[in-house]
């Protein structure tokens, strides 16, 4: 992930998106109060995108490539995500770096806080994912195994192994935050070309920001913890 | 004559307590399986595996096959198999690729230097002479993890014997020999429970 200088604080509840540099003919460089960012799906002119909740209505369009990149997920049909990928760093993280997207990814999808349906399921996800990645030996081994399948058999003479997850639905696992974006206007909504910063919200008390969307409401359901 | 679909379809199928079938039945990926991983079996597929002069007239490579899937039976998740020959495959259906060609020893530990982690055992069976036995010793010489070694040739082949005798012993290893490939399960068995 791209590791710049946030240029404003992320304590800030400014729900209007700000405008950070804008060049004639170039795409704009904004800052979005994102307070929830939906499930990939693939819409009727064939792209796959996801929207994202800010300012109370889904103003912000992610393409599939985009949280894909931001998210360091592979393209390429695999097994499933990778541990790295549930808990949002690269496979050469620090083991500080590791811990750090741990705690927050916790936090975000912990069952008291995000009222999600499937909340549980995803934390167990990352509680073993940490489990694995913050255990050096288990690392190591998981590190192995990963590179074995890289060149493996698994594709080519076992099929029934073989998944493809070009058609399967994504949902970035961070649900909102203050994201430094650069965009481009598609009438009243801004199309996110790449994401630049993904900063968690947190309010003048210290607290985080963790928002879920249940199934029938009307708007995110929002919990400061 | 070589029975090329017999091979096609031994190794689509997925051994019992392989790496494969332990991680269909646990809904992990094959690398998080791996992670549970005790040993990883290095298999020569070279060439003179098809000869017919193991058990019963059958193949070296089949009985290898045979040995093999019984000791992922009796060890589920525990075994890693790599086939190679002139490369190396990782193969966690549990079956050894037969490919054919060389015997390039020290390409095959060079593709399994990632898995020499604390608690990993390493058996390399086969029944020939390598294509660089200096390279193969010098890669040998860098894992942290004992390599034993089983040689599954014929017995009067004595510089094969030798080689792979030298290797185990210079990594900390032991070296047994399953006479044409016959006892090899149990003897990569004896290996596993008692390390001797």
């Amino acid at each position: 992930m791209a590791n710049i200088a946030f240029p404003i604080t992320s304590t800030s509840t400014a729900r209007q998106t700000q405008t950070i540099y804008k060049a004639a003919g170039t795409p704009e460089i904004k800052i979005f109060d994102i307070r929830y960012v939906g499930w990939v799906k693939k819409r009727s002119d064939g792209s796959q995108t996801a929207f994202g909740w800010s300012g109370g209505e889904w103003s912000v369009i992610f393409t599939k490539s985009v949280l894909y990149e931001w998210f360091g997920m592979d393209e390429r049909p695999q097994e499933s995500a990778t541990l790295y990928q549930v808990l949002c760093v690269k496979p050469e993280a620090t083991a500080e770096e590791v811990k750090a997207s741990y705690r927050r990814l916790a936090k975000q999808w912990h069952p008291d806080r995000c009222k999600e349906k499937d909340a549980r399921t995803q934390f167990e996800s990352i509680q073993h994912a940490y489990d694995v990645l913050g255990n050096e030996n288990k690392r190591a081994r998981y590190n192995a195994g990963l590179a074995l399948v890289a060149n493996s058999t698994v594709n080519r003479e076992m099929p029934i192994l073989a998944y493809d997850t070009a058609d399967l639905i994504y949902r970035p696992p961070l649900r909102c935050g203050m994201l430094l974006c650069e965009v481009q206007r598609s009438g009243k909504k801004w199309i996110v070309n790449k994401i630049l910063q993904w900063e968690d919200i947190t309010n003048w008390a210290g607290q985080t920001l963790v928002t879920s969307w249940r199934m029938g409401d009307d708007k995110p359901t929002e919990v400061w913890s | 004559m070589i029975d090329f679909k017999s091979i096609q379809k031994r190794q689509t199928e997925v051994v019992k307590g392989s790496l494969a079938d332990i991680a269909k039945a646990t809904g992990k990926t094959i690398a998080e399986a791996f992670i549970d991983a005790e040993c990883v079996a290095l298999v020569d597929v070279s060439g003179s595996m098809s000869t017919n002069d193991s058990r019963d007239g059958q193949r070296r490579y089949d009985v290898a096959c045979q040995e093999l899937a019984k000791l992922q039976e009796k060890f589920p998740g525990k075994v890693a198999v790599i086939s190679f020959a002139t490369v190396a495959k990782f193969c966690p259906g549990g079956t050894p690729t037969h490919e054919g060609g060389g015997t390039d020893v020290a390409e095959a530990l060079k593709f399994t230097k990632i898995a020499d982690v604390e608690g990993m055992r390493f058996f390399l069976i086969s029944d020939g002479q390598p294509d660089d036995e200096a390279a193969a010793m010098k890669v040998a010489g860098t894992y942290k993890c004992r390599i034993d070694t089983i040689y599954v040739g014929a017995m009067n082949d004595t510089y094969a014997r030798n080689f792979l005798t030298q290797l185990a012993s210079n990594s900390g290893g032991q070296a047994l020999t399953a006479d044409r490939v016959d006892g090899l399960g149990e003897k990569m068995m004896k290996l596993l429970v008692v390390g001797v």
